[in-house]
């Protein structure tokens, strides 16, 4: 299994800690046996059984990786939120749907949040945020995978075993 | 200088004309003395001045970069704003500012284009009618906006004399809905027109695939996989004529291509089609239906007297020479400040 990492922004000089976590994992899932690549865009002959992308992935990138028989994970980041309560979470839930029926599509579109009816799998690193993706973004559980962002042998263990769960194919 | 090319839509995923123009352009840079090269975010010794990005880049992605100490410059591909209405634009225009406005919603702001537009050192677009989007629509600085066109390759400026002794139109591109494929292999059934379809889809196995494929029947409709560009030039060249009926386009490299090898055209009546060929191309009628099964048939039958259309194409040489004076006035205005 060829699994691809990607993610838009770019390495700064003083990198930050995600990114070089990202470093690291492609590193540590190497060890632990997994074919992984970073994403060359600009390689027309690239292929891959799982595109992994940090970040919240656009809608159309899961398409596009669906169209070419990929399996689409994306590790969500939710650095800005806190743990919130139920209420709050069903709260943001009613906000969502308000705007995704008095916005223009297009401009819901670019939130991107039907990513996580879309993709195969989501990642998050803590409990409360996967109630969070899952009450706020209507995002499946069982597609809701809470992988500790402990060290990068334990992280690419789980997420080989994540890889190897994922249905064949996404069509 | 060293400019860094980046895109967003992975060339894996999606052939087409970004991948060309990307292709292209870094490599007539590079023989006019710019250097360039693929950015690649995982490693954070590549080094350069100018981040290009062909595309939109996100509000987060471009402050990352100037972090970096990087000037951004992006090409976007305004193609379905660019041929809206005047009014729709207008209606456009006071949402953008309406939205834009209300404090508070930063997250929101990231993640549109909008603001990017604004605060990004330069943007490059193909069209006039672009440039009119980014300002009027998107306010973005005149200053800020740059209008370069795209170019062609060798094989298609020098592709010889036109043959036309096929009996078929010809329609080159990917086979998808954006291109409105099979609308137009429907419509040359309709009007009994033969028509040639170059170019493949995305996906294969998608249903609009399919769907398309049941109807080519090599009387008139006929499909040949993309052939490369020696072969492509063979093919248009012995067309009777062109057609695109995309949804939208902006600059259109296909249609320049068809141009470029002695083609009359049909083409969607849009601001981008208008802006590039004038009344040098035909039309169909913005209305489909009747009129345009109408159209593609009167176009049949006149395309033995039709000539190309005489538009002005440039090398890819002489995109990158213009390219090039953008980015030394872009490093130049940062030394002054």
């Amino acid at each position: 299994m060829k699994v691809l990492l990607h993610q838009f922004e770019p390495m700064t000089t003083g990198a930050t800690e995600p990114q070089r976590r990202i470093i690291q994992l492609r590193e540590a899932l190497v060890a632990a046996g997994v074919d992984a690549e970073f994403f060359r865009w600009y390689d027309g002959a690239q292929t891959g059984d799982v595109l992994h992308f940090f970040g919240r992935v656009q809608t159309s990138l899961v398409r596009l990786a669906h169209q070419k028989g990929m399996r689409l994970v994306f590790t969500d980041s939710l650095e800005r939120l806190r743990p919130c309560s139920s209420i709050q979470r069903r709260l943001r839930r009613a906000a969502v749907q308000v705007a995704q029926k008095i916005l223009p599509y297009q401009i819901v579109s670019y939130l991107d949040w039907q990513s996580y009816q879309l993709a195969d799998a989501c990642v998050v690193g803590a409990q409360w945020e996967a109630e969070f993706v899952r009450d706020v973004f209507a995002a499946p559980s069982e597609k809701i995978h809470v992988v500790a962002p402990a060290g990068a042998a334990d992280v690419a263990a789980k997420l080989k075993a994540l890889y190897d769960s994922l249905p064949r194919t996404s069509r | 200088m060293r400019v860094l090319f980046n895109n967003h839509t992975p060339f894996s995923l999606a052939h087409g004309g970004a991948q060309i123009q990307t292709e292209c352009t870094m490599q007539a840079l590079s023989q006019i003395g710019v250097p360039t090269d693929h950015f690649r975010w995982w490693d954070d010794r590549q080094s350069g001045e100018i981040l290009h990005q062909v595309g939109v880049m996100p509000l987060p992605v471009m402050r990352r970069a100037r972090e970096r100490g990087w000037r951004v410059v992006q090409t976007p591909l305004l193609t379905e704003t660019c041929n809206r209405s005047d009014r729709e634009l207008f209606v456009r225009r006071l949402g953008v500012s309406a939205l834009l406005a209300v404090p508070g919603l930063r997250q929101l702001h990231d993640r549109l284009p909008w603001q990017a537009y604004r605060e990004c050192d330069l943007t490059i677009v193909g069209l006039e009618a672009e440039r009119m989007v980014l300002e009027r629509v998107y306010g973005v600085p005149p200053e800020r906006v740059a209008v370069v066109p795209l170019g062609l390759s060798e094989t298609f400026l020098n592709p010889g004399p036109p043959v036309r002794t096929e009996p078929h139109l010809i329609c080159t591109g990917t086979i998808g809905p954006l291109k409105n494929s099979l609308e137009l292999a429907r419509l040359a059934v309709a009007a009994q027109t033969p028509m040639l379809f170059v170019g493949k889809p995305f996906d294969y196995a998608s249903a609009y695939w399919k769907e398309f494929h049941a109807l080519v029947d090599d009387r008139f409709v006929k499909h040949q996989p993309h052939v490369g560009n020696d072969g492509l030039v063979d093919w248009l060249r012995r067309a009777r004529g062109y057609v695109l009926m995309s949804r939208n386009e902006n600059w259109s490299l296909a249609a320049h291509e068809a141009a470029a090898c002695g083609l009359p055209m049909l083409l969607p009546d849009q601001r981008w089609s208008r802006e590039r060929f004038g009344d040098q191309a035909a039309y169909f009628s913005k209305k489909l239906g009747d009129a345009s099964v109408t159209a593609l048939r009167k176009f049949y039958d006149q395309c033995p007297s039709l000539g190309a259309p005489k538009v002005r194409l440039l090398s890819w040489r002489e995109v990158a020479e213009q390219l090039r004076g953008h980015y030394e006035r872009l490093l130049a205005g940062r030394a002054r400040s």
